[in-house]
């Protein structure tokens, strides 16, 4: 593998991940615009457990996972109330919050960053992209996932219906958290080097504009999404400065063409009853 | 006759100081077919709404099966046998058909059950079930498809289909016949009629009168919030009261058309 290719499929790997923890909570109806926060929990802990501790780095990983997630989950209650624009207010403050601690404490580099002592190959992310990736489409392939699902589209009759929302909202804020977590513990593994400028909140709405324009109704919108905003810049290469250009121009047709998302349910039953002629089980 | 599914004791509710309901109290024969009847905004959806539990009453009594509902929150009351459709479909959007009526079995299933993937074991998560089902009514043909593109009729069956996938003592019903044709009618009828056949109690609210007239032999009539009328249907005709709240009714709507 190339040098380049390599780190291509790297930040691939990452972002897709990244995305599938946006995804997990919005599928839920949850929108989460704090997602470089979590990133950069998930990014601090592997690295502090790394160097000063010298764990392995498949702990490392796995602590930065549960890091991420019992943060989310204690800050679950208080945002969870929130609902909408609110939500989306406290989860960015939330991000905001993490990078000001960061910034302002010695220990963890402040403003000049930090270095990871340990580091993985391209392998080890891709792998683990697969990973999260059939486990988020396994969630959503359950009776949970069809009722996060119920809860995103009428929270009032999924109640009725015996579904308990909240544990469900919880749920699936704090798999997110531990997701988002995961993927930064990989970036600061994979980079070598982590600042907290870089989870600032254009890393935010980036994963969660992923999310959306791959669509939230199925397991593929995160894959699509995240693939395609990460490979087409490349394919096309352009550069950062025209990236935000052309990210407003997609967001636009996509809004207008296709509002819920690159990939619907309507739009894969479509795809398999051509392919097969036949109904789809779904 | 004295062992109701379903008492209601002086319930009353208000909404921003205005009496949507005063003192209601009836009882439901189990097994019974039971219409509640009423002109517009009688308060009939509000006291499925507190039956339910999306509402608490301000004063009264809920009692399913001789039991206090009171606390109990709305989420845990189809586990108790209460089961409910809705004057304005509220199918899930971008469920598919299978999945709107699998929803409809979720208070069945324990946890373990929950986690598994429902192509994969499509008999212990109760997908197969739902698939019969869906066959045995003839929406089939629909499965897969989300919802929002099928034809009214059908999606007004699907709500009572999903609302039964919850094995339910007590089956609420709001105007499941309002914008149905003669020819869907009659097959809802039928459907409602083998339901309450298989034991199921049906409290329905309606304002198309044959239909009512051909499924229940209970009526209780609301106006105002208030119950103005308890007993058999055949009965109804005959009851002033009755008479004069939909006469009143018809004066208006007259005077306020001229
Ligand atoms: N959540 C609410 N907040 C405020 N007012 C309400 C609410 N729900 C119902 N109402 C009012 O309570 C009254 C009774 O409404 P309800 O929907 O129970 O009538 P209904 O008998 O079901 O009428 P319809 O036959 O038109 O469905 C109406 O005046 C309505 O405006
Ligand atoms: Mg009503």
């Amino acid at each position: 593998m190339s040098g380049y290719l390599s780190g291509v499929l790297a930040i691939l790997g990452i972002n897709i991940i990244f995305a599938y923890s946006i995804y997990i909570t919005a599928a839920t109806g949850q929108l989460n615009l704090g997602g470089a926060g979590f990133q950069a929990i998930g990014a601090y802990a592997c690295a502090l457990l790394s160097n000063e501790l010298g764990l392995p780095i498949y702990l490392t990983l796995v602590f930065s996972a549960i890091l991420g997630g019992a943060i989310s989950f204690l800050i679950a209650f208080p945002v969870l109330r929130t609902k909408g624009v609110y939500m989306v207010l406290a989860t960015f403050a939330i991000a905001e919050i993490v990078a000001g601690i960061i910034l302002n404490t010695d220990y963890l580099g402040g403003p000049t960053g930090m270095i990871v002592n340990a580091y993985i190959e391209t392998e080890v992310v891709l792998v683990v992209a697969v990973i999260i990736v059939i486990l988020g489409f396994y969630i959503m392939s359950t009776r949970i996932g069809l009722a996060m699902r119920a809860v995103h589209d009428d929270e009032a009759v999924a109640d009725l219906m015996g579904v308990d929302k909240r544990a469900i909202q919880v749920g699936a804020f704090t798999i997110g958290g531990a997701i988002a977590g995961l993927s930064g513990g990989l970036y600061a593994l994979y980079f070598g080097f982590i600042e907290a400028q870089y989870f600032n909140a254009n890393i935010s709405i980036f994963v969660l504009l992923y999310v959306l324009i791959g669509g939230t109704q199925t397991a593929w919108g995160p894959l699509v999404g995240a693939s395609f905003f990460t490979l087409i810049p490349e394919a096309l290469r352009i550069g950062d400065d025209w990236r935000f250009f052309i990210f407003g121009v997609i967001i636009v047709i996509m809004m207008i063409f296709r509002p819920e998302g690159i990939v619907t349910r309507d739009a894969l039953e479509r795809v398999w009853r051509q392919l097969f002629s036949g109904k789809r089980n779904v | 006759m004295s062992d109701p599914i379903l008492r209601l004791e002086d319930i009353s509710k208000s909404f921003g100081g205005v009496r949507v309901l005063e003192k209601v109290s009836f009882d439901v024969e189990r097994g019974s077919r039971h219409a509640l009847i009423g002109p517009n905004g009688a308060g009939k959806t509000t006291l499925f709404n507190v039956i339910s539990g999306i509402h608490d009453p301000e004063q009264g009594k809920v009692l399913l099966e001789g039991k206090d509902l009171k606390g109990i929150p709305s989420r845990k009351r189809i586990k108790k046998g209460l089961s409910r459709s809705f004057q304005n479909i509220r199918l899930m959007p971008h469920l598919s058909v299978l999945e709107n009526v699998m929803l409809g079995q979720h208070s069945r299933f324990q946890f373990l059950d929950m986690v598994k993937p429902l192509n994969f074991s499509a008999k212990s998560t109760g997908k197969a079930e739902a698939i019969e089902t869906l066959n045995s009514f003839g929406i089939d043909l629909y499965e897969g498809q989300t919802v929002s593109s099928l034809p009214y009729g059908i999606r007004k069956k699907i709500e009572v289909v999903r609302a039964l996938m919850s094995e339910p003592q007590l089956l609420l019903l709001d105007e499941p016949a309002a914008g149905l044709n003669t020819a869907e009618t009659n097959t809802l009828r039928d459907l409602l009629k083998e339901v309450s056949n298989r034991g199921i109690t049906l409290l329905l609210v309606d304002h198309d009168m044959p239909f009512v007239n051909s499924l229940c032999e209970q009526v209780s009539v609301m106006n105002f919030g208030q119950l103005i009328y308890d007993g058999p249907i055949s009965d109804l005709k005959k009851d002033e009261k009755v008479l004069e709240a939909y006469l009143g009714m018809d004066e208006k709507t007259e005077r306020s058309n001229a």
